[in-house]
Formats: C-alpha cells, structure tokens, sequence
C-alpha cells in the first residue's frame, strides 16, 4: 500500500532531474493532492485544487469546441509556466517549469511519467 | 463510571469513554501512528487530573516528551517505566527502569511488569497507564501475555487505574491476537486504508462504522477528504469557505466566484479539504467537475431571498447531493430581513437546516459539525 507513494515520489523525484523542472505534483482529478514536490512555499493543497479545475474545464472545452482529444495546458507567466497533463483516468500530473524551459523535452518526459502514474494508480 | 478520550467521536463510539479501572487494546496496523494516537488520551486524561504512567519498551522517554510537546499535548508529571534507555547504552533517568540490558525475552517481560506493577502502588490516585507497547514481549507467547494481563486487571480496580495497551499486528496468528484481545475490556482497532490513492486512518470500534482521522498539529482529528459547498449566486459561498478556514484561495472575478473557491480546516478535532462552487448558472457545467468524490455537501441559501430556493434545490441535484449526507446553511441570519429559520425549513421541505452568518462567523463550525456527524454515522 505505501509502496505506491514511494512509486509516485520517486517519478517526481526523476522529474525533478530534468533541469528545467522546478517542482510537480500528481494531483487526483477530484482536486486533492496525492503526492507534492513543489518548493515548500507553494501551497500546495490549492495548487492542486485549481490544476483539476483547469484541466477539468479545459477538458470540458474541447470537447465542446470539437477539436479532438485533450492534450495538455501550458500556462505561461512573466517568471515561469507550469503545465497539467492528465495522468489516467484518475489523476493529473503538474509540472513547474522555469521560464526558459525546453518545453518539448519537458513534454516527452511528462508524458512517460503520465503513463507511469496512470499504471501505479 | 466512564472518562473521556479527549477525542470526541471515539467517546461517542465507546458510549461516553472508557471505563474507569478497566483495560482497553489499541490494536493497529503497522501504518498507523498509534503511539501519537494514545498520546493525546493521554493529554486528555492528563489534563482532567489524572496521573500518567507511561511504559516504553521502543522509545527513550526523551523521544515521547519530545513528540508530545510537538503537539502542544500534556505530559505534566508523566512517570515512566523506561524499557528501552539501557539497553540503548543510555543512562535511564527515571526510578523505574530496567537498570541493565536483558536479552532474554521472558526475564525482560517479568522486570517489566515488576517495575510496572510498584509504580502503580506508588502512585496515589486516578492513573492512566500507557503500554508502549506488547509485541516487544510477543516473543513470550501470547498465551503468557494474555495470562499476565488478565491478572493485572485485580490489580487496576485496586489502584483505580485504567490501562491502554498498544499492539500492532505484524501478521501474528489470529489466535494469538484473539488471546490478547480477551484479556482486556475494550478493544479499538486503528487501521489504514487506501481511497484512490488517499491512505486514510481509521479507528473502528465493534462492528461500528470506521471513523477516519488525521493526526495533525490540533492532535487527532476527524479526516473528511473532501466537502463541497454550493448554492446559488450570492449566498454567501466564498465567505463561508474563507470563515471555515485556515487557508482559502478563490478564483473570482468582478465579485463572483468564476472557478472554485479551495479551503482546508484543520481545527477543533476535524481536517478536511473544502471545494465552493459558482452560483451563477453559466458555470454549471463546473458543479460537475468539482463535485467529483465529495463526501458531503454544504448546501448554502440566502436568508433575505426566498426566490432562489429552488435554484438553491436544483443546485442540490446537480451536484448528486441528496445521495450523500448534505447540510443546509441558511445564511446572512444577521440581516433584519432574513426569513426565520422555521419559515426556511418549511419552504425547502428538507432537514438540517442551520442558521449561518458568515460575515460575522455564526453558525458555521456548528453546522460543519452536524455534516461531520451525518457523514460519521454511528448509530
């Protein structure tokens, strides 16, 4: 049963090594929190309630503009972005990036770790 | 007679506390925190008078206080029967220790009780006792244990003590583990389980239902992962999550809610994670998203506005609310126009209804404690 949470921490933990990541959550897709390493000012808790809010709507979105499947959000601010990709049907996994991040990298690796959560959970 | 736990809902479940001079089992899993759990009973009891004894076979009496004060709980006066300082090579400070290192298991759990048994001569009194905890001593055989402890029980009612053992269950025999079980009065199971990824403690009494905890900087408190909170547009749904809370962000624009309003409470012996909603129509299709694996639903209406009750109904609906418990706050009761909570009860025709200001902080913990109580069913 714990084994699980070390899985997800570990992911996070190997996300983390990508440099360009400054912290990430997986976050369950009713907005509560299941794992965090996201630089311990954040709160994180909130974070998490918003990533399913966003992703849920952006979901809901698409599906209402008719533009295929639902990918990811980049959320893109002065100081940095974060994005939120969905991580089986039961969770999202939220990445924290610097501003000048090598998005398409950052991409390819959260989508592995995705499918890795979604098998885990 | 009964005493109290200091945790609210366990004295609720046990019928009022545990017996005074009678003998209870913590039974855990290995996931459980029991030795903080047992820590607060005894602050509780501590702090109603009574004198505390603690056994530790684990850990040094310095790590307990240590824990302890980290809570903010009582250990005023705490004797220790200190197992464990010499055979770490420390210097037991207290009168009753184990002087030197036994390896044998037999001899040490004898010592044990020696010490255990003059302390509870010495001290005059009401004594909780805290058995910390026996399956250092399963090695002797529960037989022994079990034999040994009913024994003990002569002696509780002599020197008006009550005692709490501690006992996580390693995958022991489930004969073993029914031997020690019968050798008390009260037996409490502490148990974790896994919700979609979320472990949640419990502690179980009989066949009642399991009561989820969390054990926080408040000590241990009823763990509800999540309430959702809706009604429609003005109401007063964001105030009332930011009153409720520690913490609270909302996502509102132009002075209504647009997204979500989150909070978390941690205080007053309940933890939980709140969700507010929009009110305004055009979000509806939100109430779904964030309405997702919510336990209970505080369903806000506005006092001075009669007209929106069914809208505030509908909303109930959308959210799948009359299928888990659900409260309903009838707020803004300050306003010298507010409808009078009788005139509410009767219009919506639905129970639980609690009269609320959330500007001025009225009603809200009352009525977030009736949810609690429909959620912990327990009779």
């Amino acid at each position: 049963m714990v084994e699980k949470k070390k899985e997800l921490e570990n992911i996070l933990k190997a996300l983390e090594e990508i440099g360009d990541v400054v912290g990430s959550a997986v976050v369950r897709r009713d907005g509560l929190l299941i794992a965090s390493a996201l630089p311990s000012e954040v709160n994180s808790k909130s974070v998490a309630a918003m990533a399913a809010a966003i992703v849920g709507t952006s979901e809901t979105s698409v599906k209402e503009l008719e533009i295929g499947g639902f990918n990811q959000v980049i959320v893109n601010a002065s100081n940095g972005q974060y994005v939120s990709i969905g991580a089986g049907a039961e969770a999202i996994l939220v990445c924290l990036l610097r501003k000048s991040a090598n998005l398409g990298l950052v991409l390819l690796e959260m989508e592995r770790s995705a499918k890795k959560i979604g098998r885990i959970i | 007679m009964k005493i109290s736990t200091g945790i609210e809902k366990l004295d609720e479940v046990l019928d009022g506390g545990v017996k005074s001079n009678s003998s209870v089992l913590l039974l855990a899993d290995s996931l459980v925190d029991k030795s903080s759990f047992v820590q607060h009973i005894l602050s509780a009891r501590i702090l109603d008078n009574d004198k505390g004894i603690y056994i530790t076979t684990s850990k040094t009496p310095t790590n307990i206080i240590k824990n302890m004060y980290e809570y903010g709980w009582e250990y005023k006066h705490l004797v220790f029967v200190d197992c464990i300082s010499s055979t770490l090579k420390e210097k037991p400070k207290s009168k009753y220790a184990l002087k030197r290192k036994i390896t044998k298991l037999p001899e040490a759990f004898e010592e044990t009780l020696k010490l255990f048994k003059q302390a509870l001569k010495d001290l005059k009194g009401f004594k909780i006792v805290i058995f910390d905890s026996l399956e250092t001593f399963m090695g002797v055989g529960a037989e022994n244990i079990a034999e040994e402890m009913k024994e003990l029980k002569h002696l509780f009612d002599d020197t008006k003590t009550t005692c709490i053992f501690l006992l996580t269950d390693w995958g022991y025999e489930k004969q073993e583990i029914k031997k020690i079980c019968n050798a008390v009065d009260t037996v409490v199971n502490l148990g974790t389980v896994e919700k979609k990824l979320l472990w949640m403690n419990y502690f179980q009494f009989d066949e009642l239902p399991r009561i989820f905890f969390q054990i926080t900087q408040t000590g241990v408190g009823l763990y509800v992962p999540k309430i959702l909170i809706t009604g429609p547009f003005h109401s007063g749904k964001s105030s009332t999550v930011h009153a409720l809370s520690e913490k609270a962000v909302s996502v509102d624009r132009l002075g209504t809610t647009i997204a979500l309003d989150h909070g978390y409470i941690e205080k007053k012996g309940i933890v939980c994670d709140i969700f507010g909603t929009p009110g305004q129509e055009r979000f509806d299709w939100i109430l779904k998203i964030l309405s997702r694996d919510t336990w209970g639903v505080i369903l806000v209406v506005d006092s001075t506005r009669p007209e929106t009750f069914k809208r505030a109904k509908e909303m109930l609906k959308e959210v799948k609310g009359y299928e888990i418990p659900f409260v309903i706050f009838a707020n803004k009761q300050d306003l010298g126009n507010a409808i009078k909570l009788e005139e509410i009860k009767k219009r919506l025709g639905l129970p639980d209804v609690v009269g609320t200001s959330a500007t001025k902080n009225e009603g809200l913990e009352e009525g977030l404690k009736l949810l609690f109580d429909k959620i912990f069913k327990v009779k």
